[in-house]
């Protein structure tokens, strides 16, 4: 993402073209994008040589025989987030165990996190020659902002009613820039892009191929064909009708209204390196639109009298974030709620593919100079986001050992449920923060000028309601309504 | 004190009140209290971000 004090667009792309030339040794050795391959990758091997050097003895000949085996990263307890409190936030970090239940303690976990961050960043800023002092100063600062965040938003009213911690994160950030000012020696620690592509590699090892036909063709026609056709039109749709200025900020909303939402607008946002505002506004919309769509629709579903599978698939090809289409779906009954997590999770794969393509536009056609001509392959490697190779790397190789690995499936959940998962949200929490430490509410006012990315949204949004039911219907209620699932 | 701490300070104080006070009460409440009890039934986080973080997601995919 670009940084919120550029100048207009047409002015930085120039800028991008005219500065001198880095062979890709050198890129990998000092830039962002790499580094953030390096950090993440280095995090993926350590948690699965964890998770693989303690599986049990008898694990392997268990999976031949076809028995049931559980297992867990030994990382587990040494990672984690504030949990969930409703009276007391202390709960968040410990709550005394009884007769029936043990102690639950996270605090540990939440130092660990510290830790691995800290001293990970620590070394690669010492590497790529920045200020590493000024960011070991500047860190826990940072990290304690993140950790408000994460606490605010995990106080159970808030979480039962889908208010994600990138809100609270952002907010965090933005009572501190519009109050006292962001103050100069946070600087260092303040690394927006490098925490959000580093989170981004590590969300591709999440991103499993092997999940997409876990609904079979209905699931692929609800999820893969109308997102996209959604996404472009409402693309186009900005650009030719409302005529939106920025077309970063016209795919981050299109991409996040259509996909799944912040996840999506995150990784979006990244591969067309749109402004820190362009991102907190996209996520703002879609955040606010879920909390409506999560309780209308069903309402809607049901005076319809649609049945539980349609409307499932409905749900889950349209609300934007994942917990939402979940509690949407339940509300229907059983089958909805797993029509609707299944029909979200397939969704959730496209993000992958859609930074990848946004990523691949952008560099081709929209940061090259109007009078100039179609950039090579050579322009387009130098100037393509490195970081999404490696998030749809992490993906790939995660996916065949998914597949194709004696119970890689069972240590693929493990390492992800046990420690990547977590290190995840914390990079993304960190970047929010950043993000609100870095924008006054005076940028943000532009954006809302004309209501167009409003507009934008809802004529999105409406779209994609009315194709999605009309392929929710035809898949799982006409062509394969006997074998929907 | 500089009216940016004073902000600052009013600010924070809101954010007590409301995470310290309303939202605890708020949670007593039945409908609150019902709401939450019927989530953890279905096992749904409603802030997930990513399938992954849907702990009922394990449930659907292993009855698959």
């Amino acid at each position: 993402m670009s940084n919120p004090y550029d100048a207009p667009s047409e002015a930085s792309k120039s800028d991008i073209v005219e500065q001198p030339r880095v062979s890709t040794w050198e890129q990998m050795k000092t830039t962002e994008d790499w580094w953030a391959i390096w950090c993440a990758g280095l995090i993926l091997i350590v948690a699965f040589v964890a998770v693989w050097i303690s599986v049990p003895a008898n694990f392997f000949t268990a999976i031949d025989q076809g028995e049931s085996v559980s297992i867990s990263s030994p990382l587990k307890s040494w990672l984690a987030k504030p949990g969930k409190w409703t009276q007391n936030p202390v709960d968040a970090f410990y709550v005394a165990g009884d007769k029936d239940k043990g102690a639950t303690t996270t605090y540990r976990g939440v130092l660990g996190a510290f830790v691995i961050i800290g001293v990970l960043f620590t070394v690669a800023m010492t590497i790529r020659k920045k200020n590493a002092i000024g960011f070991i100063k500047a860190f826990p600062v940072i990290f304690l902002l993140a950790t408000v965040a994460y606490v605010l938003a995990g106080q159970s009213v808030i979480k039962a009613y889908n208010l994600e911690y990138a809100l609270w994160a952002l907010l965090v950030g933005l009572v501190i820039s519009n109050t006292i000012g962001t103050p100069h020696q946070w600087r260092p620690a303040i690394m927006t892009e490098f925490f959000i592509k580093t989170g981004l590699v590590l969300l591709g090892a999440e991103v499993l191929m092997s999940r997409l036909m876990a609904l079979g063709i209905p699931g692929i026609g609800v999820a893969w064909v109308v997102t996209p056709i959604v996404l472009i039109s409402t693309f186009v749709f900005g650009q030719k009708v409302l005529k939106i200025p920025s077309k970063s900020l016209n795919m981050v909303i299109s991409a996040d209204m259509s996909v799944c939402g912040v996840s999506a607008a995150i990784a979006t946002a990244a591969s067309c390196k749109a402004k820190k505002e362009e991102l907190s506004l996209a996520i703002g919309l879609s955040l606010s639109f879920t909390v409506v769509m999560m309780i209308v629709l069903p309402l809607a579903i049901k005076a319809m009298g649609l049945p539980d599978d349609v409307g499932g698939a409905w749900l889950g090809g349209t609300i934007d974030a994942t917990g939402a289409v979940a509690v949407a779906g339940a509300t229907l009954g059983e089958e909805a709620l797993e029509v609707a997590a299944t029909v979200k999770m397939i969704q959730n794969i496209l993000i992958g593919v859609t930074a990848f393509c946004v990523a691949a536009y952008w560099v081709a056609y929209v940061e090259k100079n109007s009078d100039a001509a179609k950039p090579g392959i050579g322009e387009i490697w130098y100037r393509f986001p490195k970081f999404v190779l490696g998030f749809i790397g992490a993906s790939i190789l995660f996916s065949i050992l998914h597949a194709n690995l004696a119970g890689g499936n069972l240590m693929i959940e493990a390492m992800i449920g046990g420690s990547t998962k977590t290190l995840r949200g914390w990079f993304f929490c960190l970047a929010f923060v950043c993000i609100g430490l870095e924008t006054n509410f005076k940028q943000l006012l532009p954006y809302f000028r004309g209501g167009k990315p409003m507009i934008l949204y809802v004529c999105g949004q409406s779209l994609n309601l009315l194709l999605t039911l009309i392929m929710a219907y035809l898949m799982f209620g006409v062509l394969f309504a006997e074998s929907g699932q | 004190m500089s009216h940016r701490r004073v902000r600052l300070m009013a600010v924070i104080l809101v954010m007590l009140v409301i995470w310290g006070v309303v939202l605890p009460r708020l949670a007593t409440t039945r409908t609150v209290r019902e709401r939450t009890q019927w989530l953890e039934h279905h096992q749904i986080d409603p802030a997930a971000m990513y399938y992954t973080e849907l702990p009922l997601m394990d449930r659907i995919l292993a009855d698959e």
